[in-house]
């Protein structure tokens, strides 16, 4: 299976992603060998489209995704993200574009701090990066009051520092050293404080950087009074707007509880464990779209879920899609889940794709071997389709450390021959719209018979 | 395999004894009545409440139901794996006309693994990390049977290449964390079998499994199960799992069976406006893409202080003032082996009589007599 090649990407100026050439290794140890988690898939999303990756665990369709939103990054390869490549930014560059991708995880209750309250799980990321609440002139404020509060806080350590030195050390009094202690403590309480504040407005204003040098300087040359009652004008001051950027966020994050199907009043002061795994996915849902993404990356998100609750799910997130015009990539095992959501489904086996199609196309008429095989797994819910027995693909999927040689899937695909082994195949347009990557693909109508398994190519030696 | 037909001879001999030859005559199992519940601070869990059911030999029963149905508690019930605190427990089990419901562990231990033996749903943490698997298979042997290590050996071998396991005899000295999830589900179900049970439970056996790999230990169990001529119950919440592979199945919702049937009858001819939205919710390869699916609104009701009345009244689009106020009890349909328990079933003049009523009026009875129950529900508001 599977293949490299290009042949089913879109034109790269009108998809919202657009992945080529990606590669995720991994080091095994100490000894050299490398997992080759991902080998050359190339993908691409249109906004507002939903991919669905297929595979059985272990076939890199969790990598693949993940090295998309460069989580890690991959090893090779160029992501593509709103005509920005993600594997050439760095830090801070790279760390903005985050809250433009997010990601839903397989287990809703282990993804959420169990200590933490609803309410604060969902701000989180407003919170982080100040979104929505902070308009740009009150922003410029913030960061003058920063400014201020720098200068002051300088001004005071070094009082602090200074009084405690100049006491003669003979007449030592505990009055004068509890007095030096309690401003020492004041001073690097506001100090800690503020060097949050800092933090968080220097990665948003890079001219604060410059302003907070500046007046440390001046800082050192001012009396203390000034500093004490600046000090406390600040500290009452800075609070409020905190408070204001608290109700600012907790507004937007009911409005987003109540989206996925939460009472906030209700949710809001309770912590995870007091929630089903149903509500704990809504619950990553909410946190997910709050900071406004374009691409969502649903890890398995139903695959820990009851079927009823599956389908609440399903539907929230197709609503989800509609109502706040995200892009989604769906990853699951199962087809029947990815068919119902997904705009366009790619198949992957062992760190390669095997098919890529519409969904109703493909599924009607599939094309490789593999997607037969895992479309004849899938257990229906209807007692008059009898499983017949040998209806199963047989083995389990071979080692990622050392793939085997041509096409991967050979190993276990009942129509492998010699030429599967040699000649690693690429992907073609089988139909249209419909790639596929396999040298003797399905015809239509054609029926997979697990039974012809040919063993001449079986033992055959891995790829180094 | 002879030395498989030998090895369920030996232990037909060596548990003789214990359990004196009954005619094979009368159900396996007979469960009746059984209620378990939980005593904890918050108040009584009717976690199981009221179940009966029986199963004959080399029959396969499917429990379906969501997550805090109350399914598992109820195998673990009937294998006594429950711990003894805080539980409270009535009703009788029965096998092979033996009653069970009461013994303990010391008692239950000759009967775990020999007579009846359970495969769990998480095949990484149900085996012993620090053990080989080959040990961990030859320990019930050991136990049970009066027979040499050396031949308990080969039997682990045999069961090995019996379940699939390939190169058996290097797998036997292996650990669980180097086998995969698949194979790790096979060794699981090798200790099962090990010992030749009558009766076998399997605890969401595929739910941490992939399609592929859940297809094959599903033929797996069935062929087995077949070939031994062994009793079977199947949990799950998947209908596909339990669809072509059970005899019987058993839908069970807020600790009670709702309904139970023959495989075939319950999905042609379903009564229970529960069983009818499950099947509804799952979503259908034959369905196109972007298919709306059914989903069953609110939530299941809280097992302490369940409701009165019917106890899926609160999320039944039939639901009529009869439900809120009184328990349907389960009865007999006309299909032999249908029992279900619904006041107005699916497919019935008075079913669709309440659902027209009910749509007419845009909300059912028990939203507009059960205020508490409303309000329940609307934690889980369902979108659609």
């Amino acid at each position: 299976m599977a293949g490299s090649g290009t042949a089913h990407l879109r034109p790269a100026d009108q998809t919202l992603l657009h992945a080529e050439h990606l590669v995720v290794e991994f080091p095994v140890g100490r000894s050299g060998l490398k997992v080759n988690a991902v080998s050359d898939v190339s993908l691409d999303i249109l906004e507002g489209e939903t991919l669905g990756l297929v595979g059985e665990s272990g076939c890199g369709k969790s990598t693949t995704a993940r090295a998309m939103i460069q989580l890690p990054p991959p090893t090779s390869g160029s992501v593509v993200f709103e005509g920005q490549d993600l594997t050439k930014l760095k830090g801070e560059t790279l760390r903005r574009v985050r809250p433009r991708m997010q990601m839903i995880f397989q287990d809703p209750i282990s993804s959420l701090n169990p200590r933490r309250k609803i309410g604060d799980l969902v701000t989180e990321g407003l919170e982080i990066w100040g979104i929505g609440a902070q308009q740009p002139q009150r922003r410029a404020w913030t960061t003058t009051a920063a400014a201020v509060m720098s200068f002051i806080l300088a001004g005071m350590s070094f009082l602090a520092a200074m009084l405690f030195l100049a006491q003669p050390l003979r007449s030592f009094s505990l009055v004068a050293l509890i007095v030096y202690v309690l401003f020492s403590l004041l001073s690097a309480a506001m100090g800690a404080w503020f060097i949050r504040l800092g933090v968080a407005l220097l990665a948003r204003e890079p001219w604060a950087r410059f302003a907070s040098i500046v007046s440390s300087v001046l800082g050192l040359l001012v009396a203390w009074p000034l500093g004490i009652a600046l000090g406390l004008l600040m500290f009452t001051r800075p609070t409020r707007d905190r408070d204001f950027r608290r109700t600012e966020y907790q507004k937007r994050a009911d409005d987003v509880l109540d989206a996925v199907g939460l009472d906030p009043e209700q949710a809001r002061g309770r912590r995870p464990h007091e929630f089903s795994g149903g509500q704990c996915q809504r619950i990553s849902i909410a946190r997910a779209v709050i900071t406004e993404p374009k691409l969502i990356l649903c890890d398995e998100p139903v695959s820990a879920l009851d079927v009823s609750v599956q389908a609440q799910i399903l539907n929230l997130l197709q609503e989800m899609k509609a109502r706040f015009g995200l892009t989604l990539v769906f990853i699951a095992h199962d087809l029947a889940v990815v068919k119902n959501v997904s705009d366009r489904v790619a198949v992957m086996y062992l760190g390669k794709i095997c098919e890529v199609a519409q969904p109703d196309e493909l599924y009607e008429h599939p094309v490789h071997p593999y997607t037969a095989a895992l479309l004849a797994a899938i257990p229906e819910p209807d007692p008059e389709v009898r499983p017949s027995e040998r209806d199963a693909l047989s083995g389990e999927i071979p080692s990622p450390v050392s793939p085997p040689s041509g096409c991967r899937f050979r190993t276990r695909c009942p129509k492998a021959q010699q030429k599967c082994a040699e000649e690693e195949p690429v992907i073609e347009e089988v139909r249209p719209g419909h790639f596929a990557a396999c040298h003797f693909p399905l015809a239509e109508g054609e029926e997979l018979d697990f039974t012809a398994r040919t063993d001449a190519v079986a033992p055959a030696p891995a790829a180094s | 395999m002879s030395l498989l037909r030998r090895r369920q001879r030996d232990t037909a001999e060596t548990t003789a004894e214990r359990f004196p030859a009954e005619p094979l005559e009368g159900p396996l199992l007979e469960v009746t009545n059984v209620k378990t519940h939980f005593d904890s601070p918050r108040g009584v869990v009717h976690a199981v409440d009221d179940v009966s059911f029986s199963l004959d030999r080399g029959r396969t029963l499917g429990i379906v139901g969501e997550s805090g149905s109350g399914k598992t508690v109820l195998s673990r019930s009937v294998m006594g794996l429950l711990p003894k605190k805080h539980v409270i427990r009535e009703g009788s089990i029965t096998f092979e006309g033996r009653e069970i419901g009461n013994l303990g562990a010391s008692e239950m231990r000759h009967i775990w693994g020999s007579q009846m033996a359970m495969i769990f749903q998480d095949p990484m943490t149900s085996l012993n990390p620090v053990m080989k698997v080959g040990n961990q298979v030859t320990e019930s042997l050991l136990y049970h049977l009066d027979i040499s290590r050396t031949y308990a050996d080969e039997l682990a071998e045999a069961l090995f290449t019996s379940v699939g396991i390939p190169e058996p005899k290097r797998r036997l000295d292996e650990y669980p964390h180097q086998l995969s999830g698949g194979l790790r589900q096979r060794v699981m179900i090798a200790i099962a079998l090990a010992c030749g049970p009558k009766l076998l439970f399997a605890d969401e056996p595929t739910t941490a499994l992939d399609v592929t790999v859940q297809a094959q230990i599903l033929d797996l169990l069935q062929e087995q199960q077949r070939e031994r001529f062994m009793a079977m119950i199947l949990v799950t919440h998947d209908l596909g799992v339990v669809a072509g592979r059970t005899d019987d199945i058993a839908v069970m919702y807020a600790g009670k069976i709702v309904e139970k049937a023959p495989t075939s009858v319950l999905f042609r001819n379903m009564k229970m406006p529960y069983t009818e939205a499950l099947v509804q919710s799952i979503p259908k390869l034959a369905d196109k893409s972007h298919t709306r699916l059914h989903v069953i609104g609110g939530r299941p009701p809280p097992l302490i202080n369940p409701p009165v009345g019917c106890r899926f009244a609160p999320r039944c689009p039939y639901a009529q003032e009869k439900c809120v106020k009184e328990e349907p009890p389960l009865r007999e349909s006309d299909v032999p082996g249908h029992t279900f328990a619904c006041w107005f079933p699916v497919g019935t003049p008075e079913g669709r009589d309440a659902l027209e009523r009910n749509r007419a009026a845009g909300v059912t009875a028990a939203v507009v007599s059960d205020g508490a129950a409303a309000a329940v529900s609307t934690t889980a508001t369902e979108v659609g």
